[in-house]
């Protein structure tokens, strides 16, 4: 009993930073109940909020040493402080994005994204299918009701697709996660049992049950086949907070689906192939048509998540820390394009391409770290989005030279013919604002100092980490 | 004093593109200036590059070493990217043409008046990747400037360009981006499988480099590699080293361009602006001709003789396509886009050869067609300028109006055919002596290029007939604009004709520097 109660003491001393989450959860709430629907009390949310989200950065920064927690439940080590650290990171930058942007959002949408935050960091640690399944569910859930918070009937309509697609796929994976259950005897995807029982199976049965499992994350992947909401609740969500959506479950996501993999002893490299490369050809050719920039994101971000994933399917050699990396970089070129399309929307109340027509003219300096950040996401030098395709697309390489399967060239191919492809799409932004004439109609007001220094900080990241990409290396 | 040269060629522009952003609005003839200046400064690190280049090495020269990224693969080793720089006689004539190019590109941008400071900080860009393409000694920093050509570009043409700019800027970076895509996979494969053995000596795990000395070795395959004839791996069916050849042919085809990878010039050259075709004529296409040499051949030789005849075949037919194109166009620039895909055909031609005359015919050819494309779309913008109108049938007998004109005219158009004594015909006829004398693929080959010499005369002295000579005419009352050049034209134009003379009369000055470095080339 007393071996118990030490050992939940000294588990509970290894997750400071989500009780600090907590805390501030506790204390935004108080907040929102007792203070006034005024700008100071939603300020002071925001502030609560930031101030949580850096304190938990803080503290996860120290975290190294490997540790089982809770009876196996979560495990930190320094890859789950590593993602812990990347996913506060996007938490932090689209709090900046809010403040640079004076969105004046209620309290209850920072409780959610607290929320939302502590379910990520609890995913990235979950050692076992229940911890696993608790967290994910509670991102889930607090992604519809973010979703939903507008009010607006085509918020509703996105947040009930999200709702009916996030519940299929987690029943999906509740049944792939029950295989699991009946052939292992355990629900601790880390432990000895687990490997051993499940490999004794035949293959097919593991791949089936695998394959069930990852409906889950991928979910949160945005990637195909279960990326059907993604265009929907990117076009209906506040910006700011779609920006948060676009990247913080993919870092979950991704650390998760690498934990699932390095456990169950099968080869998965078709399965995760076909995925791949469904979700780049649908992100890809669906974003070629796109009228509004946001639902653009949505396509490309299905077709970004195609390409982080291909590190997974190195995940013994390099690829994984190349996974990380385009993460890494991606929280960047993300933050960096929503907060753009935020600024010119605040010009032309319109997310159209047609209506950034020619704003270079008036903001050159905006439509030039429009340019790179663009360029970014293509995957062109000189800018980080270069690097972190080079590393991915290299990881697969080195996987298929040392003897991997002919699926992995299709797959290196295949990918590096569809970011010419993309060229086509992201460069549409800095094609009608360089290359359009501009509408007579508008009148454009001057934008903020803070706003233009905010995104040429994000773009000088960007373009920094190609020069000198041990900044995030430095982190493995 | 020489060390930090080809830094300079590179970070000069790059600096001056970034300073005019920073200019104030109201200064708009600073701008024009600042890239001017850096043009000629350009010019003569140039010039001096050319005289003290050391004839006697066929190594690399003016080397800039400095470590850049050196990335830890864990257990499979570490990825050593390097920032070098070099020149030797390959593209030492291609730098050289540069200089040149640019300077004249410079000068005729003057007239711009849309939008000055974005134009020229596009430009400076462009200058400054393409410097870049041609001293880069490490493939990621080759394809480093390789991609970043494309923005500029795209820009150049998307905003100061034609009616259908839009279209052609797309269309020029969706077919050159495919192409590079290619050159990624090459870059991905050759990186990951040679290492630099002393380095690997000294860190006990595979250091995988980029490094264009290490990888034209085989020596240096790491063994099992893909690379590594023992290891037998094969691609789709073929031999891997023959894909990524083939991968290298259509990545720095695309560029040449050569037949049927063209399509997108003549709407890139239509669309752009005088000086844009100018650059994209003149030094932008050579670079595909320069890496497919540098890259290509020297990194897979076995692979280039092998398929010498395709290349050859791929060359007679942009050779003979182009100049069946030229034939039947109205429009003056397109006719001049056409030539220079059929020109550009040569250069193909003769490094399909292998041999000394074919490759030194090939760097010849482009470092020749540089300087006659040049003064050939300067010929056109002269006739645009005062018009607005290129279409051939609207002119007739400018002789009589226009004699300077007319003067230099004759030049390029008899250079282009390769009248003896103008710097096209050395080129043209060092490709043909080398095709016939290989023994890689059979002699019909070079005989149908002599077709296509045929052709180019006739194309071109038809236009000249049709345009320049006959009574005065000139099409809906625009009599009175067709006056001569004016200082600037002439300023430009008759030193691009003189270097023409020039280089035709005399071609030791150039082919004293290529040939040690392509012995040294062919004897590896």
């Amino acid at each position: 009993m007393l071996e118990q109660l030490s050992h939940i003491l000294s588990s509970t001393s290894a997750i400071s930073a989500e009780i600090n989450l907590v805390l501030g959860i506790v204390l935004t709430i108080i907040l929102i109940a007792f203070g006034q629907k005024t700008t100071a009390f939603r300020t002071a949310a925001w502030s609560i909020t930031f101030l949580a989200f850096l304190l938990a950065f803080i503290l996860v920064l120290g975290q190294t040493e490997p540790q089982t927690i809770f009876n196996g439940l979560f495990l930190t080590d320094h890859i789950s402080s590593l993602g812990k650290e990347l996913t506060l990171v996007a938490a932090l930058a689209i709090m900046l994005h809010i403040r640079v942007m004076k969105h004046d959002l209620d309290g209850e949408f920072y409780v959610m994204l607290l929320s939302i935050v502590l379910g990520l960091l609890s995913i990235i640690m979950a050692n076992s299918f229940i911890s696993m399944f608790v967290a994910l569910e509670t991102v889930s859930i607090c992604s519809y009701i973010l979703v939903a918070m507008n009010g607006k009937t085509k918020n509703l309509e996105a947040s009930i697709k999200y709702l009916i697609f996030g519940a299929a796929s987690t029943a999906i994976m509740l049944y792939g996660i029950s295989l699991f259950y009946g052939a292992a005897g355990t629900l601790n995807f880390n432990a000895e049992a687990f490997q051993t029982n499940v490999a004794a199976n035949q293959n097919w049965v593991i791949l089936t049950a695998l394959a069930l499992t990852l409906a889950g994350p991928l979910f949160k992947l945005s990637a195909a086949p279960f990326h059907i909401w993604a265009p929907d609740v990117y076009e209906a969500t506040p910006t700011p907070l779609v920006s948060f959506l676009a990247v913080a479950p993919k870092i979950g996501a991704i650390f998760l689906i690498n934990k699932i993999l390095i456990s169950v002893p099968v080869d998965a490299t078709l399965l995760l192939s076909v995925i791949i490369l469904l979700s780049i050809l649908i992100g890809n050719f669906a974003a070629i048509s796109q009228k509004d920039t946001k639902r653009m994101m949505g396509y490309s971000g299905i077709a970004q998540a195609g390409f982080i994933l291909i590190g997974l399917l190195a995940f013994q050699g390099a690829g994984f820390q190349a996974s990380i990396f385009y993460l890494a970089v991606y929280i960047f070129m993300s933050a960096g394009a929503f907060l753009l399309l935020d600024i010119i929307s605040n010009q032309t109340k319109s997310y159209l391409f047609e209506s950034m027509a020619g704003l270079s003219q008036k903001f050159i300096f905006l439509a030039l770290i429009g340019l790179v950040l663009m360029i970014g996401l293509v995957g062109l030098p000189p800018t980080a989005g270069f690097t972190s395709k080079f590393l991915v697309f290299s990881s697969i390489y080195e996987q298929y030279a040392s003897g991997g399967q002919k699926i992995l060239l299709w797959v290196l191919v295949f990918g590096l013919i569809n970011t010419a492809v993309s060229i086509y799409y992201y460069l549409k932004i800095p094609y009608y604002m360089f290359l359009k004439k501009p509408s007579e109609l508008l009148e454009y007001k001057a934008i903020p100092v803070a706003q233009t220094l905010y995104l040429a900080i994000l773009a000088f990241i960007v373009l920094g980490l190609f020069f000198a990409p041990q900044w995030v290396q430095g982190w493995f | 004093m020489t060390a930090f040269l080809l830094s300079i060629l590179i970070f000069l522009p790059l600096l001056a593109a970034v300073l005019i952003l920073f200019l104030p609005n109201r200064l708009t003839s600073t701008p024009k200036q600042v890239a001017i200046g850096v043009s000629v400064i350009n010019l003569l690190i140039c010039i001096f590059l050319f005289y003290s280049f050391d004839k006697s090495i066929t190594g690399y020269q003016f080397l800039e070493e400095a470590s850049w990224i050196n990335l830890d693969l864990g257990k499979l080793g570490v990825i050593n990217i390097n920032y070098i720089l070099g020149v030797d006689g390959i593209s030492l004539p291609m730098v050289l043409l540069g200089g040149i190019v640019f300077m004249a590109a410079a000068i005729a941008s003057t007239s711009i008046t849309k939008r000055p400071k974005a134009y020229f900080a596009f430009f400076l860009l462009l200058t400054s990747s393409v410097y870049g393409c041609f001293v880069s000694l490490d493939f990621f920093l080759f394809f480093l400037f390789f991609e970043f050509m494309l923005l500029p570009m795209y820009f150049l043409i998307g905003i100061w360009g034609g009616e259908r700019r839009e279209y052609a800027a797309m269309k020029f970076i969706i077919y050159t981006l495919v192409g590079s895509v290619f050159v990624l996979i090459v870059m991905l494969a050759m990186g990951l499988s040679v290492t630099n053995p002393e380095l690997t000596a000294a860190l006990g795990k595979n250091a995988f480099t980029f490094d264009f000395r290490l990888l034209a070795d085989p020596a240096n395959y790491v063994t099992g590699s893909v690379l590594d004839a023992a290891s037998g791996t094969e691609w789709f069916g073929w031999p891997v080293k023959s894909v990524l050849f083939v991968l290298l042919l259509i990545g720095f085809g695309i560029k040449l361009p050569v037949v049927p990878f063209h399509t997108w010039l003549p709407d890139a050259h239509v669309e752009a602006p005088t000086a844009i075709s100018v650059v994209l004529a003149g030094i932008l296409l050579k670079v595909g001709g320069y890496a497919f040499l540098r890259i290509g051949m020297d990194f897979f030789p076995q692979e280039a003789m092998d398929m010498a005849s395709v290349i050859a075949i791929l060359g007679v037919l942009s050779i003979i396509y182009g100049a069946f194109n030229a034939l039947a166009q109205d429009d003056l620039k397109k006719l001049i886009a056409y030539s220079s895909v059929s020109h550009m055909g040569f250069v193909f031609l003769g490094f399909a050869a292998f041999n000394e005359e074919g490759i030194n015919g090939g760097i010849y050819q482009m470092f020749s067609h540089g300087i006659l494309s040049s003064m050939l779309f300067l010929i056109v913008g002269v006739i645009y300028d005062r018009t607005h109108n290129r279409l051939i049938q609207n002119y007739r007998g400018l002789a009589s109006k226009m004699p300077l004109f007319t003067g230099v005219v004759i030049v390029a158009f008899f250079g282009s055919l390769g009248l003896p004594g103008i710097s096209g015909f050395i080129g043209e006829f060092f490709s043909l002596l080398g095709a016939f004398k290989t023994s890689d693929f059979s002699k019909w080959i070079p005989a149908l290029a002599v077709l296509g010499i045929v052709l180019s005369a006739v194309y071109l002295l038809w236009t000249l007939q049709r345009m320049f000579f006959g009574e005065f005419w000139v099409n809906r009352e625009l009599d009175e604009k067709m006056a001569d050049l004016n200082t600037k034209e002439v300023a430009l134009l008759f030193t691009l004709g003189f270097l023409a003379i020039l280089f035709g009369i005399y071609p030791n000055l150039l082919l004293s520097i290529s040939t040690g470095a392509v012995d040294a080339y062919l004897n590896k």
